[in-house]
């Protein structure tokens, strides 16, 4: 099985080297946790390996993704140039349209490029389409399934639900190879403590400790040596 | 001239500490009101003596009023790394360019970001030792289940690393539980009693 | 790491061994445990033994009793040679310390015999009596210029000290002194087992613990090794 490095050290360590080559992982956590520095992270490694990566933001307009890249000292306008990253704003209205539309679409624009790193953020909008949870369950199905197919190793963002623990519905954390979780915790005097968690990897032999980590200038940091008090 | 209450505390860690190359981690007991002498005795010795550079974790005074301490005994307070869990805490500005030997946490009860400063600082050392100014004032913002844990991982670290380990505990506070579990790690435990009467 | 300290051998066998090839020098040394553990041995035998290779020492009595009787009842020993008595010069310091009204009388007289006999080694046997006589404060005083002037002069100074029993050590002396030994016996059946620690010397990766030695004719024989 090969891996794909994350970029973020700690990550790889706890994941024996990685992500599972070609599978699905995704990644959860509430508001403000760094789920974007995470994925624009995991891009800008690709960049550095050579892959062609394929950024689809629901959120982000290209403009605010390149300024915030750029924060961390990471160029993306250079390799947009040479069409080794391809950033994807889709709208809201490509959304509500036609899902099905989507679920060719995606897939083909994958392959096109052909784009070995993908992102998509946050992933939690296209589940919020859908009212009806057997609806919600095949359609988030059906759409994992496509992008699966297509070789690229994919990396979706998701919100959390209320008592912060999993997924807003619950359900990607079943379709999905690997998930990691972002956890934000206020200690016994308020202060904001973030820990991250593998709590899924197929095929992976990985840490389920809770490790600290913070989004520094240099961008997501692992402490993998430390624990959690 | 030292005043001989000094000179017991100093002869005491001169003649107990480092005999065996399987100490590593050590406790020394003294009054609460000795703690701050026994720092500075255990910095003479340890860096005056044994030529030794380590780590002093500030919890009590900021890392410059460390340094001046340390100054004012002779000696060089540039030679050491510090953890500085007090200027932040107190809402002071970082200014531009903070010394490089000091690792900045947000509070004392932020005993994560401690271990993760500890553990950057303890590879610069190479050896070395650490010490705490001081234990007892982290125990107003830990729990003591939790300062155990925090106590018994950061022991387990030092002993890997190679780093020499000193805890100072406070004589009033022997009952505690969490004293008795930190001694119970130690390799070795020393009483020193100065007879100052302050 | 190369050692860059001048040594100077004690003389003892086995304790060189013990660190790192010898006393550092010059310093201050002290020698102490109870009644009976050697101590007075210990040091006359590190006098002879230097004396022997021709350097001049002096030995400071503090007891009020003469030198004369310290060294009848040493002069079983065989390191005791006569030939070499007249390297070292025999002080009765206990007689000055009666009349003795101030640190700085004591300290002329251990300076006056200094620049007289220019010995590398010398010995004051006990510096407890001193404590004695003067008052906690002035002993304090007298410890701190003693160690000073006799570095100045770069002389080794040996101090035997009394061990009151219940304290491990005395505390001023061991603070000032740079190297401090202990000499110990207990009795194993109806013998007395001598046991000697280095617990301090500065400068030097000495052995820690207690190591056993033995006191016959020939004087006294560290075991290192055991």
């Amino acid at each position: 099985m090969n891996r794909v490095r994350t970029g973020i050290e700690g990550v790889d360590r706890m994941t024996e080297g990685g992500f599972p080559e070609g599978h699905l992982i995704a990644l959860v956590g509430p508001f403000g946790a760094g789920k974007t520095t995470f994925a624009l992270q995991y891009i800008r490694e690709g960049l550095a390996n050579g892959e062609t990566c394929m950024y689809l933001s629901l959120e982000e307009g290209e403009d605010r993704l390149i300024k915030t890249a750029l924060n961390y000292g990471w160029d993306l306008k250079e390799h947009i140039g040479n069409e080794e990253l391809t950033i994807l704003k889709v709208e809201a209205s490509d959304i509500t349209n036609s899902m099905s539309h989507l679920e060719s679409s995606f897939p083909v624009t994958i392959r096109s490029i052909g784009a070995s790193r993908v992102v998509i953020d946050p992933f939690t909008l296209f589940e919020m389409l859908f009212e009806d949870e057997a609806k919600r369950r095949k359609n988030v199905f059906d759409l994992c399934d496509v992008i699966s197919d297509t070789g690229a190793t994919v990396l979706i963002t998701s919100e959390v639900n209320e008592d912060m623990k999993g997924s807003r519905y619950g359900l990607i954390e079943y379709i999905v190879d690997g998930v990691i979780l972002l956890h934000r915790t206020s200690d016994d005097y308020g202060r904001v403590r973030h820990s991250i968690q593998v709590e899924k990897m197929r095929w992976s032999n990985h840490s389920n400790e809770i490790k600290p980590y913070e989004v520094t200038k240099d961008g997501f940091k692992v402490y993998i040596k430390s624990k959690v008090y | 001239m030292m005043n001989q209450q000094d000179e017991i505390l100093y002869s005491k860690i001169e003649m107990t500490l480092l005999r065996s190359p399987l100490e590593a981690i050590v406790s020394i007991t003294v009054k609460s009101t000795e703690v701050l002498n026994s720092d500075l005795a255990l910095l003479k010795f340890l860096v005056g003596e044994k030529n030794m550079s380590g780590i002093v974790v500030c919890v009590d005074r900021d890392y410059k009023q460390m340094k001046d301490l340390i100054e004012s005994i002779g000696i060089d307070s540039e030679s050491l790394l510090y953890i500085d869990a007090v200027t932040l805490y107190t809402g002071k500005e970082l200014e531009e360019n903070h010394h490089e030997n000091v690792f900045f946490v947000d509070s004392p009860s932020n005993l994560t970001f401690i271990d993760i400063g500890i553990t950057e600082l303890v590879e610069r050392l190479n050896g070395g030792f650490l010490i705490f100014d001081c234990l007892s004032s982290l125990k107003l913002y830990n729990n003591p289940k939790t300062l155990g844990v925090f106590m018994y991982d950061l022991a387990s670290k030092l002993r890997l690393e190679g780093v020499y380990g000193v805890i100072t505990l406070i004589e009033e506070d022997s009952g505690m539980e969490l004293h008795s579990t930190i001694k119970a790690f130690c390799d070795k435990n020393v009483v020193i009693k100065t007879g100052r009467d302050i | 790491m190369a050692d860059k300290i001048n040594r100077i051998a004690s003389g003892i066998r086995g304790l060189d061994e013990m660190i790192e090839r010898g006393f550092p020098f010059p310093s201050t040394i002290l020698v102490a445990g109870g009644t009976g553990t050697g101590k007075t041995t210990f040091s006359m035998q590190i006098l002879f033994e230097s004396a022997k290779q021709g350097d001049k020492c002096i030995y400071f009595s503090t007891f009020s009793e003469s030198s004369k009787w310290t060294l009848r009842f040493l002069s079983n020993f065989e390191f005791i040679d006569e030939s070499y008595t007249d390297q070292i010069k025999f002080v009765e310091l206990g007689l000055y310390l009666r009349s003795a009204r101030s640190v700085e009388e004591i300290l002329e007289v251990v300076e006056k015999n200094i620049d007289e006999v220019q010995p590398k080694k010398i010995i004051i046997d006990p510096v407890s009596i001193i404590g004695d006589i003067l008052n906690k404060d002035h002993y304090r005083t007298f410890l701190y210029d003693l160690t000073n002037l006799t570095k100045n002069k770069e002389v080794l100074t040996i101090l035997t000290g009394e061990v009151i029993p219940g304290s491990a050590y005395p505390p001023t002396l061991a603070f000032i002194s740079d190297g401090v030994i202990l000499l110990y016996y207990d009795f194993e059946g109806e013998k007395r087992r001598h046991r000697i620690e280095v617990l301090k010397m500065r400068g030097t990766n000495h052995y820690t613990g207690k190591y056993p030695f033995e006191i016959d004719k020939s004087g006294i024989t560290i075991y290192p090794s055991k």
